[in-house]
């Protein structure tokens, strides 16, 4: 290991960059000296680990560092490969661009006002998070420590061998099935799938808008990816598929898709819209992963890239649209939004597209993956998973379409007066002729908003001087919204480089 | 019997972990609840610890005797897994007593319940005062 290239050590430098820029945190008194700090923590250790995901895919090898050269059974070890580069890199961007517009936005005052506006709320929806989080953790934490009673291992790589060596030996079958379903169970938990989902809803409906893109985008990825990890490297897809786990999972999955969309057709709000939804597309994840076989586990890593990318600007973009309607998400309210903030609109639409499937968006790859990989499956399994696509696919129509043609029609038309039921009804039908056209004006202005730094300054002044109630779009909302639609065209068309990536990054696994 | 009395602290431990988790899931009063999450965490760590200890080993710090095999020690790494679990969950706990002291000072409350009936009826009351003043 002496002559280790440098770009081995990036990870390890990810790990203290973020750890100092956290703790020093507190000492700054000034908050946009922090904020800066922050900012330039996140870019540095997306810019690292693009760096080691370049090297990686190039080279085609994974490592494991080992730190203060101290090996594995008695040091602890970092493991990189491509698999952890691309999401780290996926991370930061989504990460970096999220604070960046809650910069913007808390510089508008929002947040006081809501803070202000929902305090005893905000206080029950967090208890109730951390309540359904701790309960996760312990499970987790139980499993581990029973596994380690069984085989004496806390590093994945010995964990794996004893694990498989006891599979093939047929010894303790019962406390293995019973760790394995602890641990799942404590993901499963923790990441809000479809039974265990109860806090989502509420948590995101009284977040200020960044912790929402940032919870959902990310911090439920985390555990899906720690499970992945889990799933490869300490136990075997084959052993998980024996014991039925990936079964439940699969159950759990598809109810999480129907129900979550379900639920979300019910709300007239649109954040707790929006998380519903979120309930969905980790049960999509988790079908992929229920599917068992390698192409399903990496449509379930595309589909975190890709629903990481496409609900942060969902989230960001409904903060913009709400920030434009006397702060308020009530459906009602956000009529017409879009014409206040047309970028915030032009990014929902986007968004509600490439949730829906779209060709040419971020969603679409990964229901084609999923289709695939269901194709793949034995003849119990590809009709279930077919249909709940379907089924979920049309539910995701059905709501988001609505809420598009909502914000974007204009105040002074006559019908549709907070006639929810109403237009829910003609969703469905106006659908068609309204995402052709919309998909088209997306493009339009995704490409007219590359020029927009020199001219929003203007273009805010002018709007500003006009209505008393539109604030200015900022420059980081402008930026950050025009990043979120290009990566998710990049996801949506150019997905065929990051399969290779993920292909490889599983099978280093 | 002999299997329960060898196996006194792991059965003690996981009678704990239900208990803890079933009072941190179901208990409707709050301070029950962090109660019930530091019962489910102490179980986890005593059955760490437990399990982590081989009777006539140990700690691995080397002293006087510097020929000393590696079969006279303990692993070292469940009890600091019960030490980094111990500091967590002090701060989780203080974090969930922080929560619980402010959602009492508002609504005068421990029962979960009661709690979200309030916020509720608070919710709803506001809604019906922006409609008022809209008409």
């Amino acid at each position: 290991m002496h002559e280790m290239p440098f770009v081995f050590n990036f990870p390890f430098f990810s790990i203290i960059l973020t750890l100092v820029g956290g703790m020093s945190m507190p000492f700054f008194r000034n908050g946009k000296v922090a904020q800066k700090i922050n900012m330039g923590v996140i870019i540095a250790t997306g810019v690292l680990n693009f760096i080691l995901l370049c090297y990686l895919v190039s080279t085609g090898e994974s490592f494991t560092y080992m730190m203060g050269h101290w090996p594995a059974p008695w040091g602890n070890e970092i493991r990189g490969g491509p698999f952890e580069a691309l999401m780290a890199t996926m991370f930061c961007i989504v990460m970096g661009f999220s604070v960046y517009v809650f910069i913007e936005i808390n510089t508008l005052a929002a947040c006081a006002i809501v803070m202000a506006k929902r305090g005893g709320e905000t206080i029950v929806a967090t208890i109730r998070y951390l309540i359904m989080s701790l309960l996760g953790s312990g499970l987790f934490l139980m499993g581990i420590a029973l596994l380690y009673n069984i085989t004496g291992h806390l590093l994945m790589e010995s964990l794996h061998e004893t694990i498989m060596e006891m599979a093939a030996t047929g010894q303790y079958v019962i406390p293995l099935t019973v760790v394995f379903s602890v641990t799942t169970l404590g993901l499963c938990v923790k990441s809000a799938l479809y039974p265990f989902h109860s806090w989502l809803p509420n948590a995101h409906g009284s977040a200020t808008t960044s912790s929402s893109a940032i919870l959902s985008g990310l911090v439920l990825k985390g555990y899906i990816i720690l499970y992945i990890k889990m799933m490869f490297r300490v136990y075997s897809p084959e052993l998980l598929a024996q014991l039925h786990i990936t079964d439940a999972l699969l159950v759990l999955g598809v109810l999480a898709m129907i129900m979550g969309s379900l639920k979300a057709l019910r709300e007239r709000h649109i954040k707790r819209m929006t998380a519903y939804s979120s309930v969905a597309q980790i049960g999509y994840i988790f079908m992929g992963l229920g599917l068992n076989s390698e192409i399903g586990v990496l449509a379930a890593c595309f589909h975190i890239l890709s629903h990481g990318v496409t609900k942060p600007m969902l989230f960001l973009s409904a903060g913009g649209l709400a920030n434009v309607s006397h702060h308020s998400y009530e459906f009602k309210d956000l009529k017409g939004a879009a014409h206040r903030n047309k970028l915030a609109g032009v990014a929902f639409v986007v968004g509600s597209l490439s949730m829906i499937g779209i060709p040419l968006f971020a969603g679409f790859p990964s229901k084609l993956f999923f289709s695939t990989a269901a194709i793949h499956s034995d003849y119990f399994r590809l009709p279930v998973v077919l249909i709940a696509l379907a089924v979920s696919t049309a539910l995701n129509a059905l709501y988001y379409l609505p809420v598009c043609i909502n914000i974007w029609r204009t105040k002074d038309e006559p019908h549709g007066h907070g006639h929810g039921g109403h237009e829910d009804e003609h969703g469905g039908h106006d659908a068609h002729v309204a995402h052709g056209e919309e998909a088209a004006h997306g493009d339009e202005v995704h490409e007219v908003s590359h020029h927009e730094p020199a001219g929003d300054v203007a273009v805010a002044a002018f709007e500003n001087s006009h209505h008393e109630e539109t604030p200015k779009i900022s420059f980081g909302f402008g930026l950050s919204m025009v990043a979120f639609i290009a990566c998710n065209f990049a996801l949506g068309i150019g997905y065929g480089p990051i399969m290779n990536i993920l292909r490889q990054g599983i099978d280093l696994l | 019997m002999d299997f329960f009395l060898n196996h006194f602290y792991e059965i003690a431990s996981m009678i704990l972990f239900g208990v803890g988790f079933m009072g941190l899931l179901l208990h409707n009063n709050l301070i029950k609840k962090a109660v019930g999450l530091n019962i489910m965490d102490t179980a986890i760590y005593l059955f760490l610890a437990q399990r982590g200890f081989i009777t006539g080993r140990v700690a691995p710090i080397m002293g006087s005797n510097l020929e000393a095999s590696v079969e006279e020690y303990v692993n070292p790494i469940p009890a600091g897994l019960v030490l980094t679990g111990i500091v967590v969950s002090v701060s989780v706990t203080a974090f969930f007593l922080a929560l619980i002291q402010m959602l009492h000072k508002k609504y005068h409350t421990l029962n979960l319940d009661e709690i979200l009936l309030k916020a509720k009826q608070e919710k709803e009351k506001k809604k019906a005062l922006e409609e008022s003043e809209d008409a």
